[in-house]
């Protein structure tokens, strides 16, 4: 088990490292992919089963796709041998480290994070799905108009305006 | 057995690897995908502490963690269409060449 | 949740779906029946749809008495919250009244809808105390808002405002989102009521601190406070101009009212103490560094502006430091319902102000843009508007009889009286009062031009349609008796907090 989730966390953070760092912008994509597959193992090791695959489809199936498809779409013509950083880059990855430190700090010197794992929950997909239809309704609700709102705004910013100024 | 702290330190570490990309890469596209790994940190944050909660019964963990997947959706799709309208104007996803805005 | 109703709930969610049905017919009847009508007759067939529909749900909202919390304040239902989404939805109608002209978009259907689903947001963020739902209402108004300010496809500037304002606050949520999971696993629950019993008394814990301030960063963003308010000034001056006014408005009312609650409903206990001498963490030294923060960049950088769109902005970071007095004065158990009071009048005087306020512009943008040069001699040129502008220009700065004065009276005698005894937040009210002082400078600057200066040779009379003139008249008039009489206003809304039970 433990081994386990040190290969895990590993993996997530040098592919969410790589991502970050990489040149090729489709490269960067692969990594983060993989960063969100290890991730959702990981969910599968807290026994969020649901959550995990959820997490695969959503993220894997549909927004590491949206990535590639926006990448090769905006594949940068002008781009070469430019730097791939704004300038002062030392300024953001100590933003970065200074607020790793003091997460982490703040983790092992809080009291409330030593807890003895409970036994195994039953979370099954009918528990899920009754609460999201009962206590979660509304927010369930928000989030149908979230995706309504989303689909709409994306199709209309990516689709091409007519210059004649007529509907397409 | 692994702790809690762990999975905590875990996502912090992941949070502090996609705020540094998303203050630092130039591509619009990069920074989204440093926002997607924030938001991914704090999911394993929900689910971790929701296993190691008092109450897991009450499935909240679960729940917000499911629900910030549906927002993180939403979100890209959004992002992704927003960087294309950019490129249509001004023909890269270059943060650094779209300065029009200043003052 | 055995006995969950659903009749119930649509009772309680009737303005809502009022609303949804709305953006759902005016996206149809522009795409449907309107399809080859000339663009001014389908911006008037939408308008009205979307009129109709408010008019509706505010009917709905005054006449329909309901108080419920359901499941744990995932819903929360009370004459307060009520009252607040009548103040959005009116907001909504006087942003609709002033786009009737507009004609930065053919895609009338979808800009009113995503109008109405960004209403429909905030009305969910306002009738929420559960975090959960919180997160997922401040994510629905802000991806629709972002959509809105890149609406003008034909625009570059509109469409890099919108990236700006969408990549800020992408990060601002993760932070936000970040922030709730470590308060969710601290306290165990997303209600916020729940979680002030659960962190009681262990204030000084170092990852409950950075959570709140994350959960601070996340908020601050929303209501552009220095430091996160980099995107305000791009998004009021890239995005369409009622967009803009919508931003400032409906989103800010919103936000500051569920911030409100969120601090002092979920933060109850770990106040920490902001005053002289006597620090302590906690939320109020926080939210009091943000508050000097952003009445001193946001005043000092209104000066420097030469596009009167990005002086309302830097205008709009210093009142949402004047604001913030409001959440300071809540941080007293016993006075939080004096500090809601005064906030919640605040931001609604400040929010008609505003959209006032942008609608000029829109007006003096027509001939030729939104810079100071073009107010010039602008009261020879449209005397009546000239006339509005000037009562929402000496409302922001805080001019006595006007609205804007009597909201920073009550706010700042509220912030004032926070901590009877030791004068706690003294200095900051009195920090407060000096920068109203600077703020008069440049409000002052924007009617000299319109007032005094020559018009340039060249200056046409710009066109207003009738709707326009109504709108302005309307909300210049509502500047001056909720000025002149604010206990028309603050009557309603000390009943509704004592109904509420805040």
């Amino acid at each position: 088990m433990h081994t386990g989730f040190l290969l895990l966390a590993l993996l997530t953070l040098a592919s969410a490292g790589a991502a970050m760092c990489l040149r090729n912008l489709v490269h960067c994509a692969l990594c983060v992919a993989i960063s969100f597959v290890s991730l959702a193992a990981l969910f599968l090791t807290l026994d969020a089963e649901f959550v995990g695959f959820a997490q695969i489809l959503v993220y894997v199936g549909a927004v590491a796709i949206l990535i590639v498809i926006a990448i090769l779409l905006t594949r940068d013509i002008s781009g070469h041998g430019q730097s791939l950083v704004f300038k002062p880059w030392t300024l953001g990855v100590g933003v970065g480290a200074l607020v790793a430190g003091s997460l982490v700090s703040a983790v092992t010197s809080s009291a409330f994070t030593h807890r003895e794992l409970p036994p195994a929950p039953a979370a099954t997909v009918r528990q899920l799905g009754e609460s999201l239809m009962t206590t979660y309704v509304v927010p369930l609700e928000i989030i149908g108009l979230l995706l309504t709102a989303a689909l709409l705004g994306a199709v209309l910013l990516a689709r091409r305006e007519n210059e004649g100024g007529g509907r397409s | 057995m692994t702790t809690l702290q762990s999975y905590l330190i875990l996502s912090a570490l992941l949070f502090s690897i996609g705020l540094a990309g998303a203050l630092t890469r130039r591509n619009a596209i990069l920074v989204l995908i440093g926002i997607e790994l924030m938001l991914n940190a704090a999911n394993l944050n929900f689910i971790a502490f929701w296993r190691y909660g008092p109450h897991p019964e009450a499935l909240t963990g679960v729940m917000f963690a499911l629900f910030s997947i549906g927002v993180a959706a939403a979100e890209a799709a959004v992002g992704l269409a927003l960087i294309i309208a950019i490129y249509r104007h001004y023909k890269t996803a270059n943060l650094d060449k779209v300065t029009t805005l200043k003052g | 949740m055995n006995a969950f109703s659903y009749l119930d709930l649509l009772n309680l969610l009737g303005p809502e779906t009022i609303l949804v049905l709305t953006s759902l017919a005016a996206l149809f009847v522009d795409l449907g029946a309107l399809r080859d009508q000339p663009l001014p007759r389908r911006w008037l067939a939408g308008g009205g749809v979307t009129a109709l529909g408010g008019l509706l749900a505010i009917l709905w909202l005054t006449n329909v008495t309901a108080q419920a919390n359901l499941a744990h304040g995932i819903l929360v239902v009370d004459p307060l919250t009520q009252l607040v989404k009548v103040v959005l939805v009116a907001m909504l109608l006087f942003t609709v009244a002033l786009s009737l002209r507009a004609e930065f978009t053919e895609h009338v259907g979808e800009y009113f809808c995503l109008l109405l689903l960004a209403t429909v947001g905030m009305m969910f963020l306002v009738s929420s105390e559960d975090v959960l739902t919180i997160f997922v209402a401040l994510e629905l108004t802000s991806l629709s808002l972002y959509i809105l300010t890149a609406f003008n496809k034909r625009s570059l500037v509109s469409a890099e405002a919108g990236l700006k304002y969408f990549l800020f606050g992408g990060v601002a949520a993760a932070f936000t989102l970040f922030g709730l999971s470590l308060i969710y696993g601290l306290a165990g629950s997303t209600n916020l009521r729940e979680i002030a019993t659960n962190l009681a008394g262990k204030g000084t814990d170092p990852l409950l601190m950075v959570a709140l301030i994350m959960v601070v960063m996340g908020f601050g963003f929303k209501i552009a406070a220095v430091p996160f308010h980099l995107w305000a000034p791009d998004a009021y001056q890239g995005a369409p101009t009622p967009a803009a006014a919508l931003i400032a408005s409906g989103s800010k009312v919103a936000s500051f009212f569920v911030f409100a609650k969120v601090m002092a409903l979920g933060f109850a206990g770990i106040e920490g103490n902001g005053a002289w001498r006597q620090f302590a963490p906690g939320w109020v030294p926080v939210l009091a560094t943000l508050a000097v923060a952003s009445m001193l960049l946001g005043n000092l950088a209104a000066i420097a502006q030469s596009s009167v769109k990005r002086l309302l902005a830097y205008s709009a970071i210093a009142h949402a430091g004047y604001m913030l007095l409001g959440l300071l004065a809540m941080s007293n158990p016993h006075r939080r319902a004096d500090g809601m009071a005064a906030l919640v009048y605040y931001i609604t005087t400040y929010g008609l102000t505003t959209i006032g306020a942008f609608g000029v512009v829109q007006i003096v943008e027509r001939t030729g843009g939104d810079s100071l040069e073009n107010f010039a001699g602008f009261s020879r040129r449209a005397p009546l508007v000239a006339v509005c502008l000037m009562v929402f220009m000496l409302s922001l700065a805080g001019i006595p009889p006007l609205a804007g004065f009597f909201g920073k009276f009550y706010l700042f005698t509220a912030a004032a009286g926070a901590e009877p005894g030791n004068l706690g937040l003294l200095w900051l009210v009195i920090f407060a009062i000096a920068m109203s002082a600077v703020s008069l400078y440049y409000y002052l600057q924007v009617l000299k031009r319109a007032f005094v200066a020559a018009p340039a040779e060249a200056a046409i009379a710009p066109v207003v349609s009738f709707m326009e003139r109504l709108t302005l008249a309307l909300l210049a008039l509502a500047v001056v008796v909720l000025g002149a009489l604010p206990a028309w206003l603050l009557g309603p809304i000390a009943d509704a907090i004592k109904a509420a039970g805040f």
